[in-house]
């Protein structure tokens, strides 16, 4: 019982009445005092100081002072503060109370889970916290990025620098075979947010809610887990400003080594076209970065705002790549009707200009032949001509491609505290995304051009409204706490877009502003078209959470989802969610543990499909004109995919089992658990049966999947300077249970262009043994013969030159089977440090310039990959095989921080001061020969000859490393931090 | 229970915040911006037109790049796709075609089965929703009938064609059917009966008007002309000869006077070709409304883009067989088909290069299209095969043509009946036959014939039809399918005349039966 203090001590009840008939006398006092860290003695800025029993309350101001009303009848003030032991202590006549709080038991932490929060002590499922000063450093171009190996069973994968690419990121590996493999993220109370609407330097926690006993009151969307973050608020006392700023400079961390023009000519036949050039060195440059961030905030007890501003400039490592975003947020907190109504309104913009540049640079920067000149005597580009050549240097100087995005938000929370422990909240939100794409290819550009010039114009915009009430209610009954919640949400998206492309333009000059001066309007040969869809979620939720004498604890939770995107009968689906928890070190005493709890879980998750309307037949015009009674009449017919008005939810149910511990006087703390997850009703995009359907596809729901893992999360504080930790995550393989109808197995992800597009990387099967998502399936190839042609194992494991004969192996799987992440923090003196190493193990990755451009045998007008792998003697045909799927383990030194914070004077205008150097993606330890060996979980298909990649990606065949990927970039940064 | 209090507090709370939201609080009904229920749809005669036009419509797959016409085409070996190097491996599909030795794993076969029950589904889908349209009033009954009458004969030329590859099919003839429905195959025979019966049921409801707001409709001409072709093969398809009934049907549309023979062979092909007086069916191809005819993409090399101006680079795919090449006499005007020998731009002067040009080819980098093909696999020269020139191509075009494919010709017509004739007289030589065939082939300035025997008549019949989609059938019926050529040096077996069922369909589909050989 030593954190609690709801147990009077002897004689407290005595105490009370004395108090009681004290405060008859005073109607209403006023009370003071300091509350500090027990630790140092320093005062704690922000700690909630509340009147127990009463909604009064009030926060120190930065130096730790307080001071609060305390009206009639009150007779104890309880003290917190995140982090912290919560106090409360019982009054006596003195108008002065100081406190010094206890830290260091993590155990009282308010852990955000949906819809409320949870003492970290009272979780009893997996939910994984995240606090701002343990987010990776440097230059943070995409939130994910912050998270990157903090949390067990998180797997975040940014492959390449581009600095325009956002993560994918995976949470307790594939719970769904739909485009949405990854976690719902909820900023601030709303779902469904774009996790890159939000400035970095705004984030004050994130939450990850891993298992389904938590995620499953989000139901919908709450299955490949939730991350849910909290910015940073204002806060009552003294005003506050802060600036931080950051330079940046980025350079190739890793890139494919390719064949130079007289080794290509003589090895792989290539014809000498009289120069040579590094064409890698021609479509890269040194990344030159800034960042810029200020943020004012205060308030009074009453009122207390925070408003940030915040501006980045970055270029990438390929030259006319980059971007710059400005943000600028706004929150206002208000306390009203004898502080027991809360508003709070929160605003943010975020604009962004980017240049997406062209990652094919890359692709032809490899393959283009090193012996060809960058430009001809004219001055105009050198292009050898035919598929899959274009001079690399044309592509990025003589294009553009550019993105514009808009993202803004307002919403406002009201909380009313209608009686002690029962309060109502309403929460309204809008969000809406702006996105604009611009391309231009000049009249002189083969690249997508064609030597005629294109233009290229798409704008998509998403809107996201939201209405949502609570109400809340919390009790203690003896030694039972206890706490309720239910709730009402309405929401709904919104998206609609449109796009413009034509070609024939005569000059450059217009880009995508005067379309009306492109050739192919005149002609009809124009593209434009445009889409509109929403989709509507609603629910109603319910959570109670038992605490009994801090020892026994249960949550349960029941969503009740309906989504508009299903038919008439199977619009809702239901989601319970129940877990428990005992604090085994509160029952006995066990050797060592300062704390021990159990925890068991178990909750029901959905999916919905990806697009609306799929119950429905539905007509539009299909772009084409039959010759009909003397002219072409446009003609309409069956649009999308098959209606299935059958689609159902898709559900994962988990389980959970964990420990949480702390040992040695809570310096070594930690948990660990498993997890074991069933997703059924998997909706996928079927090839549907002809005859008799009319489209090619259906959605369906079309199989079973399984996951597990195991997790674990250590601290150590080693000792008063130096504290390591450790996030580790086993995983089991994924496995396809069961398959639409017939289908045991079935090939996907096309190898590609040049001679490769009807092999395929991977199999989907059910068959048994084979039943692993990830798995490579390639032609077993054993070594390259004495005449330079394959020799191959046949299905026994003989040598075999014939390929009809070779058998075909599983060459790898593209999931990791373990991540590791290792966070050192060191602090001495005015000096800190930070270093951060990341392994992720177990995966493979097909690299695929290696499957195309590596042997001597074929595909010569391209440059070699000149990898270990590497052998003049192989003139085989180039083609995906065992040889080209490698390991891809690897350990990054992800991130390292060196700091240094001036001690000031007291007279000094600042309050803070430090200055930083930062360096990201120091170097990677790996065996794979490929740019990147960070995991692919999704493989966007083949591109050749300058096509787009598609935009729907597919999670079923993990691990392809195709031939668009954007080098690595190794960022070294130089920071300062103000405080004024 | 002491806790009832606040359950019922709750209770009240949440039925109050359930009621803030008034209409919206359980509603989910969707609402659709871009697209049309089609429950809602086909509510006037331009309505319904406008999903007859869709019907018509899915015909412009037919000649586009890799279809159901590349596959008839590449199988009959009359033209193929090489892999040349790095390109045109496609997973060894045409590779297979062309060999005969195909499993129906390849995309081409799975493709085809595809683009054709596609139409069979769209003609069912059109034919329901008109009857809809019809019995609801929101079209005029007889016009209504018309119009189905012509979705049945676009969905017997479906059939028909599925009929003589596939041979052995499900027939699906209405768009309604049980949810989780998988037909069952039916045999060859059925399917042709089912194609007799449809086109002899509706001719009497199709128009005879020909051209003008007719033209590339199917006409009671159409109907005639498929049948002539059914009754034509029917030995083949079912293993009784109707060689009366294929002069009957064929004599249809000669005796009705409204068909002729253009004055050349070229006219036929050019980039104005619609209304030709030879034309009974046609798929009446569009650069900007009616696209897919990209013939000029598959067929001619990266740098031909510049003898035609080309707005986008071809892919030096498909190219003619040299023996097919070969038996079409250079004095023939319809050696026109080919595009051979050195290639220049579009000035007519300037020799083409191409810069990739494999060591290995003697003619060096100039680019010359020459008749021979040096091998199938893998190393085809990137300069081997004389290009398809049947089409004219349009300087400047894109990769759509807007000239009109032929499906149904009136040349075709004579040598339908003369050959029907010949079979039914026995004789090779009889007078008419040999008056039919010198119609035709002395227009392209070929002697006429005083006799004939069968090498002759199919020799004309290739020089005349080539790249029309008739060489696989035609092969078929004068047993000479699986002879030997040049690049196919194997004679292939007789079960291989019918195309595999695909495998996609076959795996999730257990009521398909696969063809004998496969």
């Amino acid at each position: 019982m030593k954190f609690l203090s709801n147990s009077f001590p002897k004689g407290g009840l005595l105490v009370a009445i004395a108090l009681l008939l004290c405060n008859f006398a005073f109607a209403q006092r006023t009370v003071k005092g300091k509350v500090t860290d027990s630790e140092n003695g320093e005062g704690l800025i922000g700690a909630t100081v509340s009147v127990v029993g009463t909604p009064r309350g009030s926060v120190t101001d930065i130096d730790g002072n307080y001071s609060v009303a305390v009206p009639d009848g009150a007779t104890q003030l309880r003290f917190s503060y995140t982090g912290f032991t919560e106090q409360t202590i019982t009054l006596a006549a003195a108008n002065v109370v100081d406190v010094a709080l206890v830290s260091g038991t993590k155990l009282d932490e308010v852990v955000v889970v949906g819809y409320g929060t949870l003492k970290s002590r009272e979780i009893t499922s997996s939910v994984a916290r995240v606090k701002a000063e343990d987010f990776n450093k440097g230059n943070v171009v995409d939130v994910a990025q912050l998270l990157q190996g903090k949390v067990a069973g998180l797997t975040i994968s940014r492959p390449g620098g581009d600095p325009n690419s956002f993560a994918q990121i995976r949470l307790r590996g594939l719970s769904t075979f739909g485009p949405n493999s990854s976690p719902l993220v909820v900023i601030d109370g709303v779902p469904g947010q774009n996790l890159n609407s939000i400035d970095p330097n705004d984030i004050e926690t994130v939450d990850v809610l891993k298992d389904g006993s938590a995620s499953a009151i989000y139901g919908t969307r709450g299955s490949s887990g939730v991350i849910i973050v909290t910015t940073k608020k204002g806060q009552a006392g003294k005003s506050a400003v802060t600036y931080s700023g950051l330079v940046s400079f980025d350079n190739i961390e890793r890139k494919v080594n390719v064949l130079d023009g007289s080794r290509y000519v003589s090895l792989a036949g290539g014809s000498n076209l009289g120069a040579n050039t590094n064409w890698l060195d021609e479509v890269t440059q040194t990344g030159k970065s800034q960042t810029h961030s200020m943020n004012l905030s205060g308030g009074t007890a009453a009122t207390s705002y925070r408003a940030t501003l915040s501006y980045r400039d970055v270029d990438g490592i390929a030259r006319t790549s980059g971007f710059k975003q400005y943000n600028g947020t706004m929150s206002i907190t208000q306390k009203a009707m004898s502080d027991r109504l809360n508003l709070s309104a929160n605003f943010g913009i975020n604009n962004r200009d980017a240049d997406l540049g062209f990652a094919d640079a890359f692709r032809y920067a490899t393959i283009y032949n090193p012996t060809a000149p960058i430009k001809n005597a004219n001055g105009s580009y050198y292009e050898i001509g035919g598929f899959e050549q274009f001079n690399p240097v044309a592509i990025i100087e003589q294009n553009t491609n550019k993105k514009n995005s808009n993202t803004y938000f307002g919403n406002l929370r009201a909380e009313l505290k209608l009686f002690e422990g029962f309060s109502l909240s309403g929460f309204v939100n809008r969000s809406n995304e702006l996105n604009k794409n611009a391309e231009f290819y000049s009249k002189t550009a083969l690249f997508r051009s064609g030597n005629r010039g294109l233009a290229r114009a798409e704008e998509f915009r998403s809107r996201n409204d939201l209405f949502e009430t609570t109400a809340n209610y919390g009790k203690k009954f003896g030694k039972l706490d206890f706490k309720a919640l239910a709730g009402y949400s309405w929401q709904k998206f919104d998206y609609a877009g449109w796009l413009n492309q034509a070609g024939g333009v005569g000059v450059d000059n217009f880009g995508i502003d005067n379309f009306g001066a492109y050739a192919d309007f005149k002609a009809g040969t124009a593209t434009t078209t445009s889409y509109h869809n929403d989709n509507t979620l609603i629910a109603q939720f319910g959570r109670v959470n038992f605490n009994y004498d801090d020892t026994y604890f249960i949550t349960g939770s029941l969503r009740r989802e309906g989504s508009s995107r299903f038919g008439e009968n199977n619009k809702w689906g239901l989601f319970p969610a129940v877990s428990g928890g005992i604090a085994l070190d509160k029952l006995a005493t066990i050797g060592g543990f300062n704390s021990l709890k159990l925890r068991a879980g178990f909750g029901v998750t959905g999916s919905i499909p990806p697009e609306s309307y799929l119950s429905i037949a539905k007509v539009s015009p299909t772009g084409n004109a039959a010759y009909i009674d003397g002219g072409y009449l446009p003609a309409w017919g069956f649009s999308g995919t098959n209606a299935n008005p059958d689609l159902k939810w898709e559900t994962k149910s988990d389980i959970n089992v964990g420990f949480d511990f702390a040992l040695l006087d809570y310096k070594l703390t930690g948990s660990l658990e498993y997890y074991k997850s069933t997703v059924s009703d998997l909706i996928f995009e079927i090839t549907a049966n002809l005859p008799p359907n009319l489209g090619p596809t259906t959605w369906a729901n079309v199989g079973k999947l399984e996951n597990s893992g195991i997790e674990l999360a250590l601290s150590y504080a080693v000792n008063s300077k130096w504290t390591t930790s450790l996030a580790a995550t086993k995983y089991f393989p994924t496995k396809l249970l069961e398959f639409y109808q017939n289908f045991k197995s079935q090939e996907y992800a096309v190898v590609g262009a040049p001679g490769q597009n009807s092999f395929f990387y991977q199999t989907v099967s059910v068959l048994d043994g084979e039943n692993e998502l990830g798995n490579f399936i390639a032609v077993d190839v054993a070594r390259v013969g004495t005449d330079g042609k394959y020799v191959y194992h046949d299905a026994t494991g003989a040598e075999t030159t014939d390929l009809a004969k070779a058998g075909k192996i599983n060459a790898g799987n593209g999931i990791p089977k373990y991540e590791l992440g290792w966070t050192n923090t060191f602090t001495h003196g005015n000096w800190d440090a930070q270093i951060f190493l990341r392994s992720v193990l177990g995966h493979s990755l097909a690299h695929e310039f290696r499957a195309f451009y590596e042997s001597l045998g074929d595909n010569n007008g391209w440059n070699k990959v000149d990898t270990k792998y590497f052998d003049a003697n192989n003139k085989a045909n180039n083609s995906y095989s065992s040889r080209t799927v490698e390991k891809a383990d690897f350990l990054r030194l992800d991130n390292m921080t060196i700091g240094y914070t001036f001690k000031l004077p007291t007279d000094s205008w600042f309050t803070k001061a430090r200055v930083f150097f930062n360096g990201q993606q120091l170097f990677t330890l790996t065996g794979y020969s490929g740019v990147d060996p960070s995991p692919r979980f999704v493989d966007a298909g083949p591109v050749d000859n300058g096509n787009r990649e598609a935009t729907v990606k597919s999670p079923l065949t993990p691990g392809i490393d195709r031939r668009n990927t954007y080098f690595t970039a190794r960022t070294l940064n130089l920071g300062v931090n103000f405080g004024f | 229970m002491k806790n009832k209090f606040f359950f019922g507090k709750f209770l009240v709370a949440i039925v109050a915040i359930c009621l803030l939201p008034l209409n919206s609080c359980t509603n989910l009904d969707e609402t659709l911006y871009d697209k049309v229920p089609e429950s809602n749809y086909f509510r006037d005669e331009a309505e319904v037109k406008s999903g007859v036009s869709q019907v018509y419509a899915t015909l412009f797959g037919l000649n586009n790049h890799g279809g159901y016409f590349s596959t008839q085409e590449v199988n009959s070996n009359e033209v193929l796709y090489p892999q040349r190097g790095g390109d045109w491996e496609d997973g060894r599909q045409w590779l297979k075609t062309y060999q005969h030795v195909q499993d129906g794993s390849e995309d081409c076969f799975r493709g085809s089965w595809n683009w054709l029950f596609t139409g069979v589904a769209n003609a069912n889908w059109a034919i329901y929703n008109i009857g809809a349209a019809s019995d609801k009033g929101n079209i005029d009954a007889a016009k209504g009938a018309g119009f189905v009458a012509e979705m049945r004969g676009l969905r017997a030329l479906y059939y028909y064609w599925l009929l003589d590859t596939y041979g052995n099919v499900p027939i699906v003839d209405n768009y309604i059917q049980p949810a989780g429905f998988l037909p069952t195959s039916n045999t060859r025979a059925e399917v042709y009966a089912f194609v007799e019966k449809e086109l002899t049921e509706i001719s009497g409801s199709l128009s005879r008007d020909v051209g003008g707001a007719n033209y590339a409709r199917f006409n009671y001409y159409c109907a005639q002309f498929l049948l002539s072709k059914l009754y034509l093969n029917a030995q083949v398809y079912k293993g009784a000869a109707e060689w009366d009934k294929a002069s009957a049907a064929a004599n249809e549309i000669i005796s009705s006077g409204k068909y002729s023979l253009n004055a050349t062979y070229r006219d036929n092909f050019v980039t104005n070709n619609s209304g030709s007086k030879e034309n009974i069916l046609a798929v009446p191809y569009d650069k900007v409304f009616a696209q897919g005819f990209n013939l000029p993409q598959m067929t001619l090399h990266y740098e031909s883009q510049k003898t035609f101006n080309l707005e986008a680079q071809p892919w030096n795919g498909v190219c003619t067989a040299q023996d097919f090449y070969n038996s079409v006499d250079a004095a023939d005007a319809r050696k026109v088909n080919f595009i051979a020998g050195p290639q220049f731009a579009s000035d007519g002067v300037t020799g083409l290069v191409d810069p990739q040009v494999e060591a290995a080819d003697p003619d060096g980098p100039g680019l010359n299209f020459t008749p021979e093909v040096n091998a199938l696999f893998p190393n085809c020269l990137r300069q081997a095969g004389a290009r398809i020139g049947k089409y004219e191509i349009a300087l400047g075009s894109t990769p759509n043509l807007s000239n009109d494919a032929q499906v149904f010709r009136y040349a075709d017509a004579l040598l339908v009946k003369a050959e029907a004739d010949a079979r039914k007289a026995g004789d090779w030589s009889n007078a008419g036959t040999v008056a039919l065939v010198n119609q035709v082939r002395t227009r392209s300035g070929m002697p006429a014939f005083t006799t004939l025997d069968a090498d002759a008549f199919l020799k004309e019949r290739s020089a005349e039809l080539f790249y029309e989609g008739w060489r696989r059938s035609d092969l078929i019926r004068f047993g000479k399918f699986g002879e030997p050529t040049i690049l196919r040096p194997t004679a292939s077996g007789a079960n291989k005349q019918l195309w595999p069922i695909p495998k996609t369909q076959i795996n999730s589909n257990p009521n398909l039966g696969q063809n004998d050989g496969y």
